[in-house]
């Protein structure tokens, strides 16, 4: 139909428009893919050569104390975070969802920390968990509680991340619970109170079973962000301590693979470190979809 | 709304206290960044004030004209932001609305498999690419420079996506037209489907300014002259310094540091909300 020159012209065409966008992600994703997959085979130091020595870098993970320390860092993180930070955003998303005065600037309040940079927002905090001039402990000295160290005390680090991350995400997951809410046909609502149902009924049948697949989103978008963190651990430990500290309890997976990369120059290791961290993510993300599809296929 | 017919248990009067509690609890972390740096030193370090005693702007004076004697500049380290920040949303901007009109619009043989291979790097974890990113910069003999830092934030096959997904809606009809009346794909891209494809931009504008101005583990890792540091790194440089210059000028840093994106968003937020909930994915 269309003749062969016209043809040609928008062959090109289509390449000009599409070739940037394609060489980009070709080059930073998918040669960037095999290349560090490549490299985590090898003994490179970021410099030179990079030498083959097969499996001897996952080998190394075996045994990698810091890296196994730094994943349980973690799962303890997720599993105070993930929970908290879904039921409340589940919790607010309900309130909003009425018909409250002022909702839009409930809702603009709530989501605004998504705007600050995770480092700013480790700074605040900071200051905000500090012993000595931070109005946590001191609300906590008021109330005769005993006063805990959120920064110091290696069994607490950790929680305040949680804090911190809280209040950063949980404007987000009220965002994808609302616009979920609003997705359910309101006719399931009316049938329900045709037969009596209480508001803790309906949201027990109605709304909890009709938002799972965005509860499943949810967890697994968290999971994936969660064994990602980064940017709070190198903010939050105390001055004179390195990045992880107080004791290893902020060491993190990323902070693992960055100190491998960039302080111990173990390219090799990191990379292999990379795409452990990434089996297990794979492991999680399709563990999560199986269970969430068996269970809605039961009920 | 029809929705809003759903009763809970509690009185109305509830979940008000509910709402105003949670957001008094998220306004504070910022009351607490503004008043503090508005504070002097000795009044901060009392701890005795929830309000200010009284207000004084030299931290931030002593901040912006670097009075502290820090390796960064905040001066430098905010120009570097703005220009890390523009040029990468202007290119991912450009790529990636380029590549997605074709994919709407323009479709060809093995064209649908293009778009698997953007969505399948979309599900891949960010971490996975940060060291042959960096390798890959360094072998550029981009490292420390500014296109090293700029050009790899193009890569936004998420932005892709949202372009593609915009654009399929596109009437035909209006393309047809430009055609007909002689427009050539660029005059019809440029002055036809950009302008009427300003939502999908906005988003896309919004979304990336917002995480490449508070990107951290990316500058840190492929800038480490200070002269290039943008404000997150200049700022994680601060962390040892806490104790020298004092919460008060740290904080007026943070608050300045946050003021540009806190004002996107108010201006944005519709845009931003679009955006996270249409592909309800977070990169």
């Amino acid at each position: 139909m269309i003749p062969a020159k016209l043809r040609g012209k928008r062959t090109i065409e289509n390449a000009i428009f599409l070739l940037p966008a394609c060489l980009l992600i070709l080059l930073f994703k998918y040669i960037g893919l095999f290349y560090s997959l490549y490299i985590s085979f090898t003994k490179y130091t970021g410099l030179g050569q990079a030498k083959w020595i097969g499996l001897s870098n996952y080998k190394v993970v075996f045994d990698y104390d810091i890296w196994w320390l730094s994943l349980r860092n973690v799962g303890e993180y997720v599993l105070l975070f993930l929970p908290i930070v879904i039921v409340l955003g589940f919790i607010l998303a309900l309130i909003l969802n009425k018909d409250i005065k002022g909702k839009n600037l409930f809702r603009t309040i709530h989501f605004a920390p998504m705007a600050m940079s995770l480092v700013a927002m480790a700074f605040i905090f900071k200051m905000l968990m500090g012993k000595a001039f931070g109005p946590i402990p001191q609300l906590l000295r008021l109330l005769h509680l005993p006063v805990i160290d959120l920064l110091n005390d290696p069994k607490w680090a950790m929680k305040g991340v949680v804090l911190m991350m809280i209040w950063q995400g949980v404007g987000f997951r009220m965002i994808i619970f609302l616009a979920g809410l609003q997705s359910i046909n309101s006719e399931f609502y009316d049938a329900a109170r045709i037969d009596g149902a209480t508001a803790m009924q309906e949201i027990r049948y109605i709304t909890i079973p009709m938002l799972r697949p965005t509860i499943l989103l949810l967890t697994i978008t968290g999971l994936i962000g969660a064994m990602q963190l980064f940017d709070p651990v190198l903010v939050l430990p105390p001055e004179a301590a390195q990045p992880g500290a107080p004791g290893n309890a902020l060491q993190v997976p990323v902070l693992v693979i960055y100190n491998n990369a960039f302080a111990y120059a173990k390219f090799g290791l990191a990379c292999a470190l990379s795409f452990v961290l990434f089996l297990i993510m794979l492991v999680f993300t399709m563990l999560q979809a199986k269970v969430g599809r068996l269970e809605s296929g039961i009920e | 709304m029809e929705l809003n017919k759903t009763k809970l248990l509690t009185p109305k009067i509830w979940l008000y206290a509910i709402i105003v509690i949670s957001s008094l609890v998220m306004l504070f972390p910022f009351y607490w960044m503004v008043t503090r740096s508005l504070m002097f030193r000795i009044d901060v370090e009392s701890a005795k004030y929830f309000f200010p005693p009284r207000i004084t702007l030299v931290n931030y004076i002593a901040i912006i004209l670097n009075q502290l004697g820090s390796q960064f500049s905040f001066l430098r380290a905010a120009f570097n932001s703005i220009i890390y920040v523009c040029f990468a949303v202007s290119g991912v901007v450009i790529v990636n609305s380029m590549a997605g009109f074709v994919l709407a619009k323009r479709p060809f043989r093995g064209s649908q498999y293009i778009l698997y291979a953007i969505i399948g790097s979309m599900m891949l974890p960010s971490s996975l690419f940060l060291l042959p990113n960096f390798i890959i910069t360094y072998k550029l003999g981009l490292y420390n420079t500014y296109p090293g830092l700029i050009i790899p934030c193009f890569v936004s096959p998420f932005s892709l996506f949202l372009f593609r997904q915009y654009m399929l809606s596109t009437p035909d009809s209006l393309l047809d037209a430009a055609a007909i009346d002689g427009c050539n794909i660029y005059r019809t891209f440029f002055a036809i489907v950009i302008p009427i494809s300003t939502p999908v931009i906005s988003t896309v504008v919004i979304l990336s300014s917002l995480n490449l101005w508070n990107y951290l583990i990316w500058p840190l890792i492929i800038t480490t002259d200070p002269k290039l540091a943008v404000l997150t790194v200049a700022l994680v440089g601060l962390r040892v310094d806490i104790d020298t210059f004092g919460w008060s000028v740290i904080l007026a840093a943070v608050t300045l540091m946050s003021i540009p994106m806190i004002t996107l968003y108010f201006l944005g937020q519709k845009w931003l909300i679009s955006g996270l909930t249409s592909g309800a994915v977070k990169e």
